[in-house]
């Protein structure tokens, strides 16, 4: 593990006028450039967790640290400038521009005014909205998906090494949130900021987390591992409750088709004669072959009743292709993409729209126990390591 | 088909509704009534008592000490009610906002006349505790207002304030009171109002303005002086509130 950016050590929150704390005993390390999320039942402490890594919660006792430094103590206000704070309202205010929201921290901090300027338009630009045209403009001329993306400027301001998000994609349609989810990968990919993301949508946390925490009640950690692991093997009963009955259709949005080797399909050009073809589809013991055009790029699906007819252009017959995945996509897209193919297969191509192989079930069988497999060897190894922890006091 | 989504759609910056026109409706008409006042009054043959009180000496004078009572009592009303609603609203105070506030509706409908003449009996009589009715009986509408300005303030603002690090002190100045602007003037705007009607029965206190014209009309049985002194002090509310108007768009924050 990457050294820790932020260590919570036995944090506890008692409020007053209630007998059970908030949160009992945390202790959880955050490790440089990853999102960790905290996903949990409502009600479970994970927003009074983050809120106490900034100090909007105070603890009732227990130790942060940030970079090292113990923060418990320090001042509040001085803290949290060092800290980027995204909410799910967003939070932007009605009444300054996005220019002066956007200019919040580095005012506190008294930047000299052209290194705001500078330093606002650098972050429009990030987020993807055009300074010269959104700059003096009020929030309430700004769509929800756009609030959001000023509110993680907003936070970005000051260049802060953390950010915390609190549901930060929740109040957004789910078209928009996907989008902005995807952006933001984009960015964190770039930037490598340290982020502690709460959520209580398991599917958020898988696709969002390097590093998931699953807290159950009094903000206890049922788990805290990559996602692979966590789909992979779930800690106990409550982990495997909360992630739902499809694990293993989750795990499929972890890994990537151009991670996988892919399979050969017989091909044909446009120009090949059919009795050529379709001893060779014989040959192949395959029920269609794929056409290609003159760029590489498929066409359609060949039958051997397409080949026995005779008149039509090759280029006319068949089926058309319709299921394309280009390498990123994950193995759970390809899956939907063969459930809608005719042939049971997704083709794969590049960027440019080029056949490169085939994606099949058998594929994805493989990938998965290989997941699972590989799961099951770390946590084996988890516990022996625990063991050889353990044997030489015994 | 370019169907125009909302993304696309050209995004107008809503700027404050500031018309010159739209602001010199109110003036022109309160002129004519002025006008039209003068010229039936000038018209009418006025005998002695009406004449003792109808000339520009009496009127200029009653008008300016209903000014002044009302200016100076709305004065002395921000400026206690604003800090102590701003205080009342501040977290340690919880516990006892929500009486004060109800306190205040209460407050409402207490007759104004009782208070001011409560307070001749109190005291004693003339201008200053003429004010000093006119203020309390303004003061609780304007601390409603002020802490409700100051509480409506989206929770969510408040938050991501904090959260990225402004002190308690900047997040009032900055975040809270712009926000809380528009109610709290709206508050002041109806103290103005309230208080130019409540002046006229300063009068019975010795405390001077246009009720001592109305008065003077009503117990000499003068209908020409009593018309005269209710139409300007008619005139006066609705001019003061006029201006009040006026400075709640001007002082608006943008963007809201």
């Amino acid at each position: 593990m990457a050294e820790a950016m932020i260590r919570l050590e036995h944090l506890t929150k008692r409020f007053p006028g209630q007998d059970a704390p908030a949160v009992a005993d945390l202790t959880l390390s955050v490790p440089a450039g990853e999102i960790v999320i905290l996903v949990g039942p409502s009600g479970c402490g994970k927003t009074t967790t983050m809120r106490m890594i900034n100090r909007l919660v105070e603890p009732t006792s227990g130790r942060i640290f940030l970079e090292g430094e113990d923060v418990t103590t320090v001042n509040a206000d001085r803290l949290r400038r060092r800290i980027g704070y995204v909410i799910q309202q967003v939070g932007l205010f009605p009444h300054l521009t996005i220019f002066e929201n956007i200019a919040t921290v580095p005012r506190l901090l008294r930047w000299p005014q052209p290194r705001i300027r500078a330093r606002v338009d650098e972050l429009l630009d990030l987020v993807g909205m055009d300074p010269s045209q959104y700059r003096d403009r009020y929030p309430a001329a700004l769509s929800g998906g756009q609030r959001q993306r000023v509110g993680v400027a907003r936070a970005l301001s000051a260049d802060p090494p953390v950010m915390l998000m609190d549901e930060p994609f929740g109040a957004i349609d789910p078209i928009t949130r996907e989008r902005l989810q995807n952006e933001f990968l984009r960015l964190q990919s770039e930037l490598r900021k340290t982020i502690v993301f709460v959520t209580h949508d398991i599917d958020e946390a898988i696709k969002m987390g390097d590093r998931i925490a699953i807290l159950r009640d009094l903000s206890a950690i049922a788990q805290y591992d990559t996602p692979e692991m966590i789909l992979s093997a779930p800690a106990d009963g409550f982990v495997e409750d909360f992630i739902g009955s499809r694990a293993s259709l989750k795990r499929l949005n972890l890994a990537r088709v151009g991670d996988y080797e892919l399979r050969e399909w017989p091909t044909a050009s446009t120009d090949a004669d059919r009795p050529a073809l379709l001893a060779t589809l014989r040959a192949s013991g395959m029920g269609a072959l794929l056409l290609l055009d003159a760029a590489g790029r498929p066409r359609r699906w060949l039958h051997p009743g397409d080949l026995q007819r005779e008149g039509a252009a090759l280029s006319q017959v068949g089926l058309p292709v319709n299921a394309l995945v280009q390498p990123q996509a994950t193995l759970a897209d390809a899956l939907n993409e063969m459930l809608r193919s005719q042939v049971g297969v997704a083709v794969v191509v590049d960027a440019r729209g080029v056949y490169t192989g085939t994606i099949d079930m058998g594929v994805i069988m493989a990938a998965a126990e290989t997941m699972r497999r590989s799961a099951h060897a770390a946590s084996l190894s988890e516990l022996a390591a625990s063991d050889a922890e353990r044997s030489p006091r015994a | 088909m370019t169907a125009i989504t909302p993304a696309e759609a050209p995004l107008v910056l809503r700027r404050r509704a500031v018309s010159v026109p739209r602001y010199l409706g109110m003036p022109v008409a309160l002129g004519l009534v002025c006008v039209a006042l003068y010229r039936y009054v000038s018209t009418r043959e006025l005998d002695n008592i009406e004449a003792r009180l109808l000339n520009a000496a009496v009127i200029r004078e009653g008008f300016m000490e209903h000014l002044a009572l009302v200016g100076v009592s709305t004065l002395i009303v921000v400026g206690l009610t604003v800090p102590l609603g701003i205080v009342l609203t501040r977290p340690f105070a919880r516990p006892v906002s929500a009486t004060v506030l109800a306190l205040a509706n209460i407050g409402q409908v207490v007759p104004s006349l009782g208070v001011i003449v409560l307070l001749a009996i109190l005291f004693t009589v003339g201008f200053r505790y003429a004010v000093v009715a006119l203020v309390l009986y303004a003061f609780l509408p304007v601390l409603r207002n002020t802490m409700v300005g100051l509480q409506q303030v989206d929770p969510a603002l408040l938050e991501s304030g904090r959260g990225m690090g402004m002190t308690r002190l900047t997040l009032l100045r900055r975040i809270e009171l712009p926000l809380a602007v528009p109610v709290v003037l709206a508050g002041i705007r109806t103290a103005l109002t309230i208080n130019v009607g409540t002046a006229t029965i300063g009068a019975f206190t010795n405390a001077g303005g246009l009720g001592t014209i109305i008065f003077s009309g009503i117990v000499q049985n003068r209908r020409t002086v009593l018309l005269t002194g209710a139409v300007l002090a008619a005139v006066l509310a609705l001019a003061l509130d006029h201006l009040a108007g006026i400075a709640e768009d001007l002082l608006r924050p943008r963007g809201l």
